[in-house]
């Protein structure tokens, strides 16, 4: 059976301001209907991937495909089937939120006028204020509904969340993200880029986690889960030297010991009960916490 | 006074106070007459640029709240700013003096003596106008639309002698009543400025969210609904958008036509008055004309890239080419609109049909004037961020553009002079011939400007001016449309690298267009045709006996003979080598316009009953000079290289 095309496809992009590198060697592929993290510090190289994947930056060296197309050859084309939201959400002062939204439909061929009107109403936007007007997570708000609204293929957010307060984030990542999504399964695919990792934790699918430019990581949520496990043993006193190097990270509190394992789990667990700990416990590891450690590793 | 606070208030000054330096030290090279006042305007538009930039920047930076948080006084921070400005006007003001002096300008002191005034009555006004406004342009905008309405227009009526009784030639009374009142003005100004400054309130979040950007719309409700953007129609929408942002454009450009109306008033009533007021009203309308085109090329694309909608609209479903090209149209509408067609049809009135902007070309001019500079600012705009850096850009880019095509014009001619001084690539006389063609061509008329009439020479004018334009242009328009797309660096180099190629362009054409032009013209004046001349002449002298030709037995003639009865050259002698000039009286119909036998259509001159003398004179590289002269006017009616095309042939035979 022939599979989907991918959604994206990036090969060996690199990318760089001057002399300063922004992305490096970076490879990843989204499939239909995923919800995709992009993960890494600021100045990792997210955004920087994301504006070559909309044309905004030809890349230097490597390629982007977008549906299958290269986005600085099928510009249009490529931007129709996908939405944005960018990191710094910009808006045009004199314009209402009505006529901001007005103006982004008549780009459109299709927008769901009802999602607009649930939408505008859960975050009690008043369509009549000048977009001038709005706070930053206000107009993130509008740039979120007119992302939404579309109906696209593919759902670009470029740290989406920040700037939000903590109510509207939380209904943002369950009401917005997950109905799109839930529109219609199998099809619609989010690619989502930030360092606010714990927000997204049960949406994302797939990531990538980047640092510097260069892919660190790149794995299926469920399988970085049982991959990455914090172990926590307590020894009736102080803990023994065991040989723990393929621990990921490893701390001592006491009789306390708290290991990171990075796929060596069970080997880590059978060397520590070897020395009779009090308690043993195993924990799967969050994708921020994956998202640290592997950082800070 | 902190040296850190002081130095940080001076770094942004720095390079605006450069361009004004610069404008100022100009007249030290001694420029063309024409480019003096574009100097004055630049100049002027430098001071004010200078008054609302300490502010300004702040606003455009968004820094303005930081820097009211900082636990130091207000006045405290306005005393700084208000301080560095003083500075760089007055070493600007000094550095123009200085070189006025230099180079001999003279300036009238009562001129003197306003301007003095004005500058300081615009300087000290710009803090409150750019607090009022929120924003560089919108206080730079104000200032200069109030400085029109309220100080330039009365020192117009005091000129004037019939409205009020003054001389016509102000007394020092007058000037000085309008020197007190403008430094009335600034010191009310000063302490307004100062006062908003103390009751400031940091509303309003994004860049552009200014008083001409996001003010309150004067529109009326019905034509304000139809540049409301709908849910359908893209292009109109992009066009909509373009309209709405170029607001403040739009507000100049009706304020200026407003003062113009007012002029024209005035003018209709009493014209000799504004006459005498010519260059006050060129200044000033200048000024505004420049602020308008100049602003209509950068507002749109640089309060885009400002407020970071510019990446934004990229990402919509629409072509970034077409984006663009609306864009540049929309500019170079407006540009046309409000720094072109209105001041021409105020001009028209104002000045009378009778006066030079009446004229067809001055008129022409201007527009093209106001479309170049409105592009020349739109190419600044894809190059840098921000509509100020790329105002700050404009002039600069001109000028470096303008030098560019005079290096041009100087090393062209300059190389193929010293190419001839080495080489000559004339040795073949078809070869030169078919060169020396080039010079019926309307472009190298050019030279020939007064012996023929006005139209060939502004005829010429534009061929020239069209060959070094028209490929920078398109080099310019394409290099715009790169960068409108592309991710710019806030960096001074990164223009210099996008200007170097064009201006690059600009030498090239200017060099190879005056290079060919003066390769055209050696071919002419190649010594070769003085050997001609040489023979023409000393047949003439053989021939002034009178004696009896016939056609059909042509006068075999020696270069012994020729040398017997005029003075032969020794490069005509060897030019002519061991020829046999073939003399006759052509009565006949003539056979092809140099005698050689082609295009056999009867010469037109026979059919009048002229006779004339046909030679033919063998050359030494085997070619055939043909040349048909009148005997008695001694004009030449054709000549020419046989199997060559016409040569460029003096119309009379020297001697």
């Amino acid at each position: 059976m022939k599979s989907p095309t991918p959604v994206i496809q990036i090969e060996n992009l690199s990318y760089a301001y001057g002399r300063a590198e922004a992305v490096h060697d970076l490879s990843l592929t989204v499939e239909p209907g995923r919800c995709y993290g992009i993960f890494g510090r600021n100045g990792a190289g997210k955004t920087t991937t994301i504006k070559c994947l909309l044309n905004l930056l030809r890349p230097q060296s490597g390629q982007v495909r977008v549906f299958g197309l290269d986005p600085a050859k099928h510009e249009v084309e490529v931007k129709r089937l996908l939405s944005y939201v960018p990191d710094q959400v910009a808006f045009y002062p004199w314009m209402s939120v009505r006529e901001t939204l007005d103006y982004l439909a008549s780009f459109r061929a299709h927008w769901n006028r009802q999602t607009e009107q649930e939408l505008l109403e859960r975050f009690q936007l008043d369509p009549a204020q000048r977009t001038g007007n709005l706070s930053k997570g206000q107009r993130t708000q509008v740039a979120l509904v007119a992302a939404v609204c579309p109906e696209t293929d593919l759902l670009v957010l470029d740290e989406p969340t920040s700037g939000l307060d903590p109510i509207v984030r939380r209904e943002f990542i369950a009401a917005v993200i997950g109905a799109y999504q839930q529109g219609v399964p199998g099809k619609r695919t989010i690619l989502v880029s930030t360092h606010l990792i714990s927000e997204f934790e049960g949406l994302i699918d797939e990531f990538t986690l980047i640092d510097h430019g260069r892919t660190v990581l790149t794995l299926d949520a469920d399988q970085a889960r049982e991959r990455y496990q914090k172990i926590r043993a307590r020894f009736a006193q102080s803990p023994p030297e065991i040989d723990l190097r393929t621990a990921l990270r490893v701390r001592r509190d006491g009789r306390e010991l708290e290991l990171i394992a990075n796929g060596s789990g069970p080997e880590l667990m059978e060397r520590l009960r070897e020395h009779n700990p009090e308690s043993l416990t195993t924990e799967s590891l969050t994708l921020e916490e994956i998202f640290v450690a592997t950082l800070k590793s | 006074m902190n040296a850190h606070r002081m130095y940080k208030e001076a770094r942004p000054l720095f390079w605006p106070w450069c361009v004004v330096v610069l404008a100022g030290a100009l007249s030290l090279a001694h420029p063309p007459d024409w480019t003096v006042d574009l100097i004055v305007v630049g100049f002027l538009l430098g001071f004010l640029l200078l008054g609302a930039l300490p502010f300004g920047n702040e606003f455009q930076h968004q820094t303005l709240s930081l820097l009211l948080a900082q636990p130091i006084g207000r006045m405290e921070i306005w005393s700084e700013k208000l301080s560095v400005m003083v500075a760089a006007v007055l070493s600007a003001a000094l550095v123009l003096l200085l070189a006025w002096r230099v180079s001999a300008v003279q300036l009238d002191p009562h001129d003197a003596a306003f301007f003095g005034a004005w500058i300081i009555a615009t300087v000290s006004s710009a803090t409150f106008w750019t607090l009022l406004a929120r924003s560089t342009l919108g206080g730079l905008a104000l200032n200069i639309s109030v400085n029109a309405l309220l100080i330039e227009m009365p020192w117009l009526v005091l000129y004037h002698e019939k409205l009020v009784s003054v001389p016509l030639s102000p007394s020092t009374i007058t000037v000085s009543a309008i020197t007190f009142v403008l430094m009335c003005y600034a010191g009310v100004m000063l302490w307004l400025g100062r006062r908003t400054l103390a009751r400031f309130q940091a509303t309003g979040g994004m860049a552009g969210d200014d008083l001409l950007m996001a003010g309150p719309s004067v529109m009326p409700r019905a034509l304000a609904g139809w540049f409301r953007c709908q849910p359908t129609g893209a292009v109109l929408n992009l066009f909509r958008k373009e309209f709405r942002l170029l607001r403040p454009v739009w507000l100049i450009s009706l304020l200026a036509a407003l003062g113009w109306a007012c002029l024209t008033l005035l003018g209709l009533l009493h014209p000799r008055g504004l006459t005498r007021n010519f260059g006050t009203t060129m200044v000033s309308a200048g000024v505004i004309t420049t602020l308008i085109a100049i602003l209509a090329g950068s507002l749109s694309l640089g309060e885009e890239r400002t407020s970071g909608t510019h990446l934004w609209q990229l990402t919509l479903p629409v072509s970034a080419r077409r984006q663009w090209l609306i864009k540049l149209c929309t500019a170079l509408f407006a540009g046309l609109v409000g720094a072109g067609l209105v001041p021409l049809f105020f001009a028209g009135r104002l000045l009378g049909s009778s006066n030079m902007l009446a004229d067809v070309h001055v008129g022409r001019d201007l527009l093209v004037g106001a479309v170049l500079l409105t592009f020349a600012a739109f190419w600044c705009a894809c190059a840098v961020k921000g509509t100020v850096p790329a105002v700050l850009w404009a002039l600069p880019v001109m000028i470096a553009l303008y030098f560019a095509v005079e290096l041009g014009k100087w090393a062209g001619p300059a190389l193929t002079n010293l190419f001839f001084s080495r080489f000559d690539p004339f040795a073949n006389v078809k070869f030169a011939a078919a060169v020396s063609h080039f010079r019926s061509n309307a472009f190298f008329k050019l030279t020939d400007a007064a012996s023929t009439n006005m139209t060939d020479s502004l005829q010429s004018a534009l061929v020239l001016t069209t060959l070094i334009l028209v490929p920078t242009l398109l080099y310019a328009v394409f290099q715009s449309y790169r960068l409108f797309r592309a991710q710019l660096q806030d960096r001074a180099l990164s223009v210099v690298r996008s200007l170097l190629p064009l201006a690059m362009t600009a030498f090239l054409c200017s060099f190879c267009s005056l290079a060919f032009y003066t390769f055209v013209g050696r071919a002419a004046q190649d010594p070769r045709w003085t050997a001609l001349f040489d023979t023409i002449e000393a047949i003439q002298k053989i021939q002034s006996g009178g004696a009896k030709l016939d056609a059909a037995h042509p006068l075999q003639l020696t270069v012994e003979d020729l040398a017997r009865a005029s003075t032969l050259s020794k490069s005509t002698r060897r030019l002519l080598g061991d020829s046999h000039i073939a003399l006759a009286l052509d009565e006949s119909p003539h056979h092809g316009p140099f005698g050689c036998g082609q295009n056999p259509q009867p010469h037109g001159l026979s059919a009048l009953g002229y006779s004339w003398y046909s030679a033919i004179i063998p050359l030494a590289d085997g070619s055939r000079f043909v040349v048909a002269f009148d005997p008695v006017t001694h004009y030449v009616i054709s000549a020419g290289i046989c199997g060559g095309q016409l040569p460029p042939f003096p119309g009379r035979v020297p001697g």
